[in-house]
C-alpha cells in the first residue's frame, strides 16, 4: 500500500513537473519565434532609390575640383562673397568668414540664428533672422536691427543695391522691397513648398528670385513687373528636380547663373538664358548619398538641405559650394571653354 | 497506539488531495497574477516609430505579423507644401503629373490626391491601402518637408509583447511609448 501511495504521489508530480516545463518551454519558443525567423526580403517595388538620377550629368561638361576643405560647418544655413574675396557663412547663431582658402579669418555670434546673409561693398554685412534683420560692420559690431513681416514671416533671402534692400519671405511667399525702412512694395503669388526661397540682383539691377515650386527663376525689374524667366521641372540634368527647386543660386558677373538643387544634390551651370552649360558638381564629389533621408542625416531638421552656392568672383571664374550636410567646402573652377 | 495502515493510508490521501488543491490553487493564482502584470504592462505602453530615427528600409511592411501591416503613412498637413509635383505622390521620372498609376510612386495606389486650387494640392492616405512600405515617406524626406511619416496604426495593432518590426528595425526606430499617448508625431521646424 506504502508503494501504491508513493508511485501515485511521484506520479503527480513528475506529470505537474512535465507540465510545468513544457509550459516553460513553449513560453520560450513562442517568444523567440521572430528572433529564429529569417529576415524577410524586401521587395524592390517598396525601394525608393534616386541614384542612378544623381549620378546623370547628361554629358555636359564638368567643372573641375580645385581644393576641398572640411570646415565642420554642418547645418549652414547661408554662404556669400564678399568683396575682398573671402565668404561669409550663416551658421547657427554665428557668421563665419573664410578665407578662399576655407580658414575661418573672423567669427563672431548673434543672438539668433542666421538664416540668410548679405555682404555690401563697404564690407557691412546685412543677417536676417526668422523675422529680423540685422547690419553689423565688417567687425561684427550690431548697428541696427529692424522686424519685418510678422508671426509667418521666414526670412531664406537677403541682397541689397544702393539704398534698397530686397527680402525673400518663405513663410508670407513674398518678396518685399525696402528704402530707408519703408516697405517699396511686396510681391504675392509665389508657390514656395519649403523654406527655400533665394534671391539675388543680377548685373543688369534686375531682381532675381528662385519660384521654387514652379521650379524656375524670374527676373522683376524695379517697378516688381516680371520681365523674364526660365527653368522647368525635371530630374534630368536639363531641369530643376523634386517639388522645390533651386535651393540656392547666384546670378554672375557676365548673366549667367550657378544654381544648386536638393534632392539630388547637384550644382549646376546656366548661361544668360538658362541652358545647362556644365556640371559644377554632383552629390558622389559631394559626398552625399542620396538615399540617406534628412531625419536620418541631420540631427536638427527633416527638411533636406541642398548645397550652398558663391561665386569667388576670382580671375578663373572660381565657385565656392558648402554642403551643410557633412560641412564639406568645394572650390572648383570651369573648364577652360567655359572660363 | 500505532496507526492501522488504513488510517495512515486515509490520512495521505487527504493530505495528498488537500495538497493538490492548494498547489493548483497557487498555480492558478500566479497565473492570474502574472496574466495582470502582462496586461497592465501592455496597458501602460505600447510600440511607436520614432519619426526621426526611421530610415524608410521597407521592412515594417514586410515583417509585421498582421498582414497589411499596422504600420501605414500619416500625413502631416501642417508640414505639408501642398506640391503640384509631389515627390511622395510620383514616381522621380513619372511621365505625366497626373494620377495615372504609371505615374505614382505608392505600389498600392492609397495616397490620394486632390486639387485645392492652382497650383496646391492635398494628398491624403488611404489607410486601408497603405502597406507601410514607406515608398512614398523617402520620396518625400528626399526632397520635400518629410511631412509624411510612418507610424504603427494602434486601431489594428495587436500589441505583440515581442513586436517583429522592432525587432526588424535597422536603427531601432520602434520603441515602447505610453499609452495615453500612443504617437510620435512630426512637429514643424522652428526658425
Amino acid at each position: 500500500m506504502s508503494l501504491r501511495w508513493l508511485t501515485r504521489r511521484a506520479f503527480v508530480t513528475r506529470t505537474l513537473s512535465l507540465l510545468g516545463l513544457g509550459a516553460a518551454a513553449g513560453i520560450k519558443a513562442g517568444c523567440d519565434r521572430t528572433e529564429r525567423r529569417p529576415p524577410r526580403q524586401v521587395p524592390q517595388a517598396f525601394r525608393y532609390d534616386i541614384t542612378d538620377l544623381a549620378a546623370d550629368d547628361g554629358g555636359l561638361p564638368r567643372f573641375q575640383l580645385s581644393r576641398s576643405v572640411e570646415t565642420g560647418l554642418l547645418g549652414a544655413a547661408a554662404m556669400t562673397t564678399a568683396p575682398s574675396g573671402n565668404l561669409a557663412v550663416a551658421h547657427n547663431e554665428q557668421v563665419i568668414v573664410l578665407d578662399p582658402a576655407g580658414r575661418a579669418v573672423r567669427r563672431w555670434a548673434t543672438d539668433h540664428r542666421v538664416l540668410a546673409l548679405h555682404v555690401a561693398n563697404d564690407e557691412s554685412i546685412l543677417v536676417a533672422d526668422a523675422r529680423r534683420v540685422h547690419r553689423h560692420n565688417a567687425a561684427g559690431r550690431r548697428l541696427e536691427s529692424w522686424t519685418v513681416g510678422d508671426d509667418r514671416t521666414r526670412l531664406t533671402g537677403i541682397a541689397a543695391a544702393g539704398d534698397d534692400l530686397f527680402i525673400a519671405d518663405a513663410g508670407n511667399r513674398t518678396v518685399s522691397r525696402y528704402r530707408g525702412g519703408d516697405r517699396v512694395w511686396r510681391l504675392d503669388g509665389f508657390h514656395v513648398p519649403s523654406p527655400y526661397f533665394d534671391l539675388a540682383i543680377g548685373p543688369d539691377d534686375l531682381l532675381w528670385v528662385a519660384h521654387t515650386g514652379r521650379h524656375r527663376l524670374e527676373a522683376y525689374n524695379s517697378t516688381a513687373d516680371l520681365v523674364r524667366s526660365w527653368g522647368r521641372a525635371g530630374m534630368a540634368i536639363t531641369g530643376f528636380s523634386g517639388c522645390c527647386n533651386p535651393c540656392h543660386f547666384v546670378v554672375l558677373g557676365d548673366g549667367r547663373f550657378i544654381t544648386a538643387e536638393k534632392g539630388l544634390h547637384r550644382v549646376k551651370l546656366h548661361d544668360a538664358e538658362g541652358e545647362v552649360r556644365a556640371l559644377v558638381i554632383g552629390a558622389a564629389a559631394l559626398g552625399i548619398d542620396v538615399n540617406t533621408p534628412a531625419c536620418a542625416a541631420e540631427q536638427h531638421s527633416c527638411v533636406p538641405p541642398g548645397p550652398l552656392v558663391a561665386d569667388l568672383g576670382d580671375d578663373d571664374g572660381g565657385v565656392a559650394v558648402l554642403h551643410p550636410r557633412n560641412g564639406g567646402l568645394h572650390v572648383l573652377e570651369p573648364p577652360t571653354e567655359l572660363a | 497506539m500505532a496507526d492501522s495502515p488504513q488510517a495512515g493510508q486515509s490520512s495521505d490521501r487527504r493530505g495528498f488531495f488537500r495538497g493538490l488543491v492548494r498547489g493548483l490553487a497557487l498555480l492558478a493564482g500566479g497565473a492570474t497574477l502574472g496574466l495582470l502584470a502582462t496586461r497592465a504592462q501592455a496597458a501602460r505602453t505600447v510600440w511607436q516609430i520614432d519619426p526621426y530615427k526611421c530610415t524608410m528600409c521597407g521592412r515594417c511592411a514586410v515583417e509585421c505579423v498582421l498582414s497589411p501591416s499596422a504600420v501605414k503613412c500619416v500625413h502631416s498637413h501642417g508640414m505639408c507644401g501642398y506640391c503640384e509635383l509631389c515627390t511622395g505622390f510620383f514616381e522621380p521620372d513619372a511621365p505625366n503629373l497626373h494620377e495615372g498609376a504609371e505615374n505614382q510612386l505608392c505600389p498600392t495606389g492609397a495616397i490620394e490626391r486632390t486639387l485645392i486650387e492652382q497650383p496646391y494640392f492635398e494628398y491624403r492616405i488611404k489607410e486601408d491601402e497603405c502597406i507601410g512600405c514607406a515608398k512614398c515617406v523617402a520620396g518625400c524626406a528626399a526632397f520635400g518637408n518629410g511631412s509624411m511619416y510612418l507610424q504603427i496604426r494602434h486601431d489594428r495593432c495587436v500589441d505583440c509583447n515581442d513586436c517583429a518590426i522592432a525587432r526588424a528595425c535597422p536603427t531601432q526606430a520602434i520603441r515602447r511609448v505610453p499609452a495615453d499617448q500612443p504617437y510620435l508625431l512630426k512637429q514643424v521646424d522652428e526658425p
